[in-house]
């Protein structure tokens, strides 16, 4: 992400294989740069990737392949994760110097499978859940690099101003226009034990977003929904792609999902990356042609 | 002494048991949450072994715990030298030696209710809590506890009651004490040692309806738990 545009329609130039380690140029505002490793006995992961912090990256994969752990690996969740990650060239890790960034610390939005809201709060609670725990950091902490506004460019009339600060992510009319752009406005009082599959996963993605993620990590978002409440949760978040800016990690085994959502695509193998670059061009570079084709044919009108 | 009226003694009985349970309750509560957390929580080599450990009173015969407990707090025993050293004289046969040894007592009934609620809640939504800014310690207070609200009120309630009904370790670490160490249980079986028979009916009449009231009480709490959820 370039600051803080909304770069959701920015697409690689074309399809490259992965970069190995010490061969990149240093990281810069407007990337995520990831080199970890993971060593266990039943699975190892081995990830270089420098990433532009705009739009959907959709990490792509057969189960196994490492998908769920890179994502939990730069949200912080993995305690046996070595190696380095810095999003807009401000460091989350870095094990040769000493430095690892508590996930707390680290303003990373995270949508799991199965929403997981707080069944103990109402709708209200659960998305002003981080809220708070912002509120009590705001006076010391400087406004994040690589963050990213709530309303971009079509947000309308409640439109935070672009490149707003920590300060005012909290405020009530971003919350507002974040709740609108998710549709869960009505839902407000609501028992969480009382919503949908899809309104759940939406009130999950809200939550997320409140606190105003730098990076913001999907992980499999609509496995457990059906066609017609992904379909529905797919244009909320083209909605959030093009107005906050904010730039997303997207997880799925999907082709589905990354024909609409994907500007570019992360194919991992066996805990490695197999290509990067633009949907089609990606799934070919990494030898799954017939996944290509498929591609190829949902986008047929 | 007629049947149906206490008499000071038991009143007195009454008191002590009432003040024992609820401090019992109290000091566990403390020393349970983290205990049960680190159960539910820990990939620790020791957590199997310390788990056994906090469950050997479900299994031990009172009796057994009552004299090991009056052992390590006996003159010769390291809590009793411990105490002795600090100028705070033997805990054996007083208030404080009997709270001890209910709380160990009554140990595994207040950790299991926490640790399954800990562990049915899973790891989950304190990940995300900590994903939305919150360090462990806020996410176990605002998410992990309330989260575990229903087991928190059974071991509360478990705890209090079992403590109520406990007799072989009173009586060993008490000794029977009147007004000092002597609790309902053992009130009762003085009066049937002395042949007192109408007073040890009224007496467990008392804790019988008690524990009755307890155990319809967590049910009907269970069974309104059940009604709210999906």
């Amino acid at each position: 992400m370039s600051g803080t545009t909304a770069g959701g329609n920015r697409r690689p130039a074309a399809a490259h294989g992965p970069s190995g380690p010490g061969t990149t140029p240093a990281a810069t505002a407007g990337e995520l740069d990831v080199s970890l490793r993971v060593a266990r006995p039943d699975f190892r992961l081995e990830v270089d990737l420098r990433l532009p912090l705009a739009g959907i990256t959709v990490l792509f994969g057969t189960s196994g392949s490492g998908k769920t752990t890179l994502l939990r690996a730069i949200a912080g969740l993995e305690p046996d994760t070595r190696g380095r990650v810095s999003i807009g060239g401000r460091p989350w890790q870095d094990d040769a110097a000493g430095v690892r960034v508590p996930v707390w610390q680290r303003r990373v939005g995270y949508v799991f499978q199965e929403a997981s809201l707080f069944e103990h709060l109402d709708v209200r609670g659960n998305v002003e859940y981080g809220l708070r725990w912002l509120r009590g950091r705001k006076a010391g902490t400087r406004p994040d690099p690589g963050k990213a506004s709530f309303a971009g460019r079509d947000a309308g009339p409640q439109a935070i101003e672009s490149g707003a600060d920590l300060s005012d992510c909290d405020s009530p009319e971003a919350l507002e226009a974040l709740i609108d752009t998710l549709g869960i406005g009505a839902l407000r009082g609501r028992r969480v034990d009382t919503l949908s599959g899809g309104q759940r996963q939406r009130v999950a993605i809200a939550r997320a977003l409140a606190v105003r993620p730098a990076l913001l990590l999907l992980d499999e978002p609509l496995a457990a929904l059906d066609f017609a409440r992904r379909d529905e949760i797919m244009g909320w978040l083209e909605a959030l792609r093009d107005r906050t800016g904010t730039p997303m990690l997207y997880v799925t085994h999907s082709l589905e999902e990354l024909e609409r959502l994907a500007g570019r695509v992360v194919v991992l193998r066996d805990g490695q990356v197999s290509a990067v670059g633009a949907p089609e061009g990606a799934l070919r570079a990494a030898g799954l042609d017939a996944a290509a084709d498929r591609l190829q044919r949902l986008r047929l009108p | 002494m007629t049947a149906g009226v206490l008499s000071p003694a038991d009143l007195a009985a009454i008191g002590l048991t009432l003040r024992l349970a609820a401090a019992t309750t109290l000091v566990l509560l403390l020393v349970a949450l983290p205990l049960a957390w680190w159960l539910a929580s820990s990939c620790s080599r020791l957590r199997a072994p310390v788990a056994a450990l906090v469950t050997l009173p479900l299994v031990l015969p009172p009796t057994v715990l009552g004299f090991y407990l009056l052992v390590l707090m006996g003159p010769d025993g390291p809590l009793g030298r411990f105490t002795q050293s600090m100028g705070w004289g033997l805990l054996s046969f007083t208030f404080t030696g009997l709270l001890i040894g209910s709380v160990v007592y009554s140990l595994p009934f207040a950790v299991q209710p926490l640790r399954d609620a800990f562990e049915a809640a899973g790891r989950r939504p304190l990940e995300v809590a900590q994903t939305l800014g919150a360090t462990p310690l806020q996410a176990f207070v605002t998410v992990a506890l309330p989260l575990a609200r229903p087991g928190l009120l059974t071991a509360a309630v478990l705890s209090f009651a079992h403590t109520i009904g406990e007799f072989g370790v009173v009586l060993m670490i008490g000794g029977n004490i009147p007004g000092r160490t002597q609790v309902v249980s053992t009130q009762i079986y003085g009066h049937v040692e002395a042949m007192d028979y109408g007073n040890a009916h009224t007496l467990a009449a008392v804790l019988l309806l008690f524990s009755f009231a307890v155990l319809l009480a967590l049910s009907l709490l269970g069974r309104r738990r059940l009604r709210v959820l999906p």
